[in-house]
């Protein structure tokens, strides 16, 4: 199918895009269009204007500094794979970002855009929960930063007013304590995952566990961040071991059944992917 | 809405610029096909699963189903019309997969044509891994994977051998 009819603009500056998102009623932002477009394309979306900032110049930076990565919102994912900085400093979004689909769509598609669109299928959602990251953000009454767990609200559903924009997105580095990692199940490579989880695990000098949480994908109305501090502090991960670990996350997912697989399969399945990524954090 | 505004778009299609007068919703793929002419990109899911309309665009592959026409003015865009010579001569993928039988109905072929000459304009040596991970985005129902990653190969083979 086709999209409905709309007005297109392309704002030179971040002011005249708030400008415009705060002046036109029914806006939208349209930043790479890999998930707008498909969803204008079938008529789930009907936005009136579309504004533009795909060009934004003021948009396209990439931030690495030792404590945080911040990446524009013209960022696309290839650019964010293609920033050798974000792969020494911050190498698990290098290792989620090769799970969002396939490279022609990382071609268009923006980190920020993947954020705002707020999927709970969506790679980057998860990272931004369980590194505890933060947006910037843009209107005429001002800016603001919201923290990534207020940021996602339900399926496809942000906290962003209808006339604010993402401005960049601010990812913590992790300290030499920590390691992370991500794994998921997709029906085929490139697909959205039928479930992952991503696990972020703190040691102290002693190896032991100081800190341990899991953000997981595809579970829920939002990304689900689960603790595992009291199961895992002062503890090794392979001395609590699969059985106890794998049946504390079970007890703790609730997730939906649909055409692609039952919901007690994918709380399976979501466990099992918790565990495989934790086990690659010893 | 009242009546569709109408947009003054340039395309430059390979090297050529066009104008095309269309609505702002025109899909670039519609806009090559329709308004240019150029029916070698194909259509299918218009979601960015199947991959057959992948063209380039300042030489990175891209779906043009999920591109608006009016949002690429000026950017650098080829086509599969755009790949042989002005003589007619095949570019390397194209022979390539006329060679090691890479096709068979061809409604697939011209994504995959623009994914490969992408890849192997960044790399003419790419590892079976690259090459996998290169077309895992575009579908083929009839011909089969592995004759396409045949001529994937073979395209880089000749393209080495045309450098030397
Ligand atoms: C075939 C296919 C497979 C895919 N697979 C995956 C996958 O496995 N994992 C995954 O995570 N994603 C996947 N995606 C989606 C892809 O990651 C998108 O790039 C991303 O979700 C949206 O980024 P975008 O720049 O294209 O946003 P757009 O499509 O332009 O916008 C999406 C939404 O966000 C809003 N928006 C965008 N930018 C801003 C901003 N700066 N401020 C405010 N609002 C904004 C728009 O108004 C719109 O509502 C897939 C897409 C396709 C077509
Ligand atoms: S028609 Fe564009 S990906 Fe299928
Ligand atoms: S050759 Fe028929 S779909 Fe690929």
């Amino acid at each position: 199918m086709k999209p409905s009819p709309f007005n297109y603009y392309c704002p030179a500056s971040v002011d005249e895009a708030v400008q415009l998102l705060s002046d036109l009623e029914d806006a939208k932002i349209l930043a790479g269009g890999q998930s707008l477009i498909p969803l204008m394309n079938f008529r789930l979306a009907a936005p009136e204007h579309l504004i533009d900032i795909s060009g934004l110049a003021e948009l396209s930076e990439i931030k690495v500094d030792p404590d945080e990565v911040e990446i524009g919102a013209s960022v696309t994912h290839s650019q964010v794979l293609q920033s050798e900085q974000i792969g020494s400093e911050l190498p698990l979004l290098w290792e989620a970002e090769k799970l969002v689909a396939h490279e022609v769509i990382r071609n268009r598609g923006t980190l920020c855009g993947s954020l705002a669109h707020a999927d709970p299928a969506g790679e980057m959602t998860a990272v931004l929960s369980v590194l505890r990251g933060k947006v910037q953000t843009a209107s005429v009454s001002g800016g603001r930063t919201i923290q990534a767990m207020d940021l996602f609200e339900g399926p496809l559903q942000s906290s962003l007013r209808d006339d604010e924009l993402i401005v960049s997105a601010t990812f913590p580095t992790l300290g030499p304590n920590a390691v992370s990692s991500f794994r998921e199940v997709a029906r085929r490579h490139g697909d959205y995952a039928v479930a992952g989880a991503v696990s972020v695990v703190e040691y102290d000098d002693n190896s032991l566990v100081c800190s341990a949480q899991a953000a997981f994908l595809s579970v829920g109305p939002v990304p689900t961040l689960i603790s595992l501090d009291d199961l895992l502090v002062g503890h090794r991960i392979e001395d609590v071991g699969y059985t106890e670990i794998y049946n504390f996350l079970s007890s703790q997912l609730d997730p939906h059944g649909d055409l692609q697989t039952s919901a007690d399969y994918r709380r399976h399945l979501a466990a099992e992917m918790g565990w495989a990524s934790l086990e690659a954090c010893t | 809405m009242n009546a569709e505004e109408s947009y003054e778009i340039r395309l430059k299609v390979n090297g050529r610029t066009q104008h095309v007068t269309a609505p702002a919703r025109r899909l670039l793929s519609d806009a090559l096909r329709g308004e240019l002419g150029l029916t070698g990109t194909h259509v299918g899911c218009e979601h960015g699963v199947c991959g057959c309309c992948t063209v380039l665009v300042d030489g990175a592959p891209v779906r043009s189903c999920l591109t608006f026409a009016v949002a690429v003015q000026d950017k650098d865009i080829r086509t599969v019309e755009g790949l042989a010579a002005g003589d007619g001569e095949l570019h390397p993928v194209q022979e390539a997969f006329k060679e090691c039988h890479g096709l068979q109905c061809g409604f697939c072929t011209p994504g995959f044509l623009m994914t490969a000459c992408a890849l192997i304009e960044q790399n003419n040596d790419p590892t079976e891994q690259e090459i996998t991970e290169a077309i895992a985005g575009n579908l083929c129902r009839c011909t089969g994977y592995q004759n396409i990653r045949a001529a994937v190969r073979r395209a880089a083979e000749i393209t080495r051998s045309d450098k030397r």
